[in-house]
């Protein structure tokens, strides 16, 4: 493999032993670089304990950038036994408040994002830890909008978790797509109306693909799963949290752990 | 011609920025048919019979607020049939939080296929030059302006005002109209090197560029004096005179203005 490895946290192969008395590498985590067109990029991989090969998930940033929560969650799924891929489609910026966001994403260049993704996926395809068969992407706002683009994109990604993320209407743009979906949304996000979700519905039943669930959290406001977030204080966010996170979870194993 | 539902808002006098001879413009809000939706857009009418050359109008972040349509107004005002499609569908703001929820939602296929429906408005109308028409937008519409002009080879000129770009040449090998862009050097989220890498793919792709502008000393949305209510940090007064100099002066050469 032509990636470098840049050990950033512990990798340590003692403790747990196997079923012949060898020991099982432990769980990891670690920065790692690999090519995207012509540039070198980082994400970090989040490794389950055990031989493997497991299966992974893609895990995708807000507007802000890959921040600590975002790290936090590609653990969760690291937890719940998935090889867990965090990337960076800033690159290394991490941004707070709502104007550095928006200016950095408005300034993403789409194409740019889209072959990090599919880099990304040719980077856990190399790994000998992880299944071929089994790609999950996980993206919170900004980044579930690139989730379902990545699918579009990316016959290899089986599972999508768009949460409050942007959404297609168009059902031959949704033609492409190889993945299930799964939508979390927000009743006061002001930019994903029921009509759009509705039209995302409508246009997935057309091109003949599957929704697992779209589900709308009432009185919850968009970004309601992170802390960082105006909504994560409102009442019913912190249940919602919990709901989707089930939901997540359900979901992922189905699609991927599941799979014959 | 096809019978639209015109509603005349206004006919009024619109002093020219450039501070040259007054004309004459109207405004109206206008229906566009876009799929199976009906939506209004914003639209700015030289004075006299044509037929002129055309510009969509592309917001920001914002929604179609008035300074979106002060600048209708103005291309208007320099001889071009401007139309500013909502790509909102009615929403607002001047509240940063609320403009990024609709932004972060707006579905893409569905904003192409609005602006799409501006240009088959255009090319309907009897005082349009239906083979000139161009497209112009700031930072979410900047970025929209040139998907646009690479979804709608009926585009013929595309101004991007610090809006994203690509650096993929292949992917802009559909592109049909020439390219004028407008950044602020200070953009951080789109740095002075990723505009001079879409300006080599542009190259690379053999199309017409006019000219990227970077501006120094300025950023984000230097364009706009205002922020709702409030003046506008960002703006930068000689960088925007330059800007629109060069943008007036591109479209005409490209559009074929008066």
């Amino acid at each position: 493999m032509r990636s470098v490895l840049v050990f950033s946290a512990l990798l340590l192969f003692a403790g747990c032993t196997g079923k012949d008395g060898v020991p099982e590498p432990a769980a990891t985590v670690e920065t790692v670089e690999y090519p995207s067109r012509n540039d070198t990029v980082r994400g970090i991989v989040y490794r389950p304990a055990g031989q493997g090969p497991f299966p992974a998930v893609v895990v995708l940033h807000g507007d802000a950038g890959l921040t600590t929560w975002e790290k936090e969650q590609a653990q969760r799924l690291c937890d719940l036994g998935y090889v867990a891929l965090a990337v960076d489609l800033y690159r290394g910026q991490v941004v707070s408040g709502v104007l550095d966001a928006h200016i950095m994403e408005r300034g993403l260049p789409e194409d740019r994002a889209l072959a990090d993704l599919k880099a990304a996926v040719d980077y856990l395809v190399s790994r000998p830890d992880v299944r071929g068969d089994a790609f999950g992407i996980v993206g919170w706002d900004m980044g579930g909008g690139y989730a379902l683009d990545a699918a579009r994109h990316d016959s290899r990604l089986r599972a999508v978790v768009v949460c409050y993320g942007r959404l297609t209407t168009d059902p031959e743009w949704l033609a492409s797509l190889q993945a299930s979906v799964l939508g979390i949304f927000a009743e006061k996000d002001e930019g994903i109306s029921p009509e759009t979700i509705a039209q995302f519905r409508a246009a997935m039943r057309k091109a003949g693909k599957r929704i697992a669930d779209l589900h709308i959290y009432r009185g919850c406001g968009p970004g309601f799963m992170n802390p960082a977030s105006p909504h994560a204080t409102d009442a019913p966010a912190i249940e919602a949290t919990a709901d989707a996170w089930n939901k997540i979870e359900n979901y992922l194993a189905a699609e991927l752990k599941q799979r014959p | 011609m096809r019978r639209t539902l015109e509603l005349w808002t206004a006919a009024l006098l619109l002093p020219l920025l450039a501070g040259s001879a007054l004309a004459e413009v109207k405004t109206m809000d206008v229906k566009l048919k876009s799929g199976d939706e009906e939506i209004i857009g914003f639209l700015a009418i030289p004075d006299g019979k044509g037929p002129f050359p055309a510009v969509v109008v592309i917001q920001e972040w914002w929604g179609l607020n008035d300074w979106i349509k002060d600048n209708a107004k103005r291309l208007a005002g320099q001889g071009f049939v401007a139309l500013a499609p909502d790509l909102y569908r009615g929403k607002v703001t001047d509240d940063p939080n609320m403009a990024g929820q609709l932004l972060k939602g707006l579905p893409r296929d569905r904003a192409l296929r609005d602006l799409k429906a501006a240009v088959n408005f255009l090319t309907e109308r009897d005082n349009v030059k239906k083979d000139r028409i161009g497209a112009i937008g700031w930072c979410m519409g900047g970025g929209y302006a040139l998907q646009m002009a690479l979804n709608d080879d009926r585009v013929k000129a595309c101004v991007i005002c610090y809006g994203r770009v690509m650096s993929d040449a292949d992917m802009l090998k559909p592109l049909n109209a020439a390219v004028l862009g407008i950044f602020g050097e200070d953009d951080r989220g789109i740095p002075a090197d990723g505009v001079r890498e879409f300006e080599k793919a542009l190259k690379k792709a053999d199309k017409k560029v006019e000219d990227i502008q970077i501006y120094k000393g300025a950023g984000h949305g230097f364009m706009r004096a205002m922020n709702g209510p409030n003046k506008n940090p960002e703006y930068r007064e000689d960088a925007t005179k330059d800007a629109w100099k060069r943008i007036e002066a591109f479209l005409n050469k490209s559009l074929g203005g008066k």
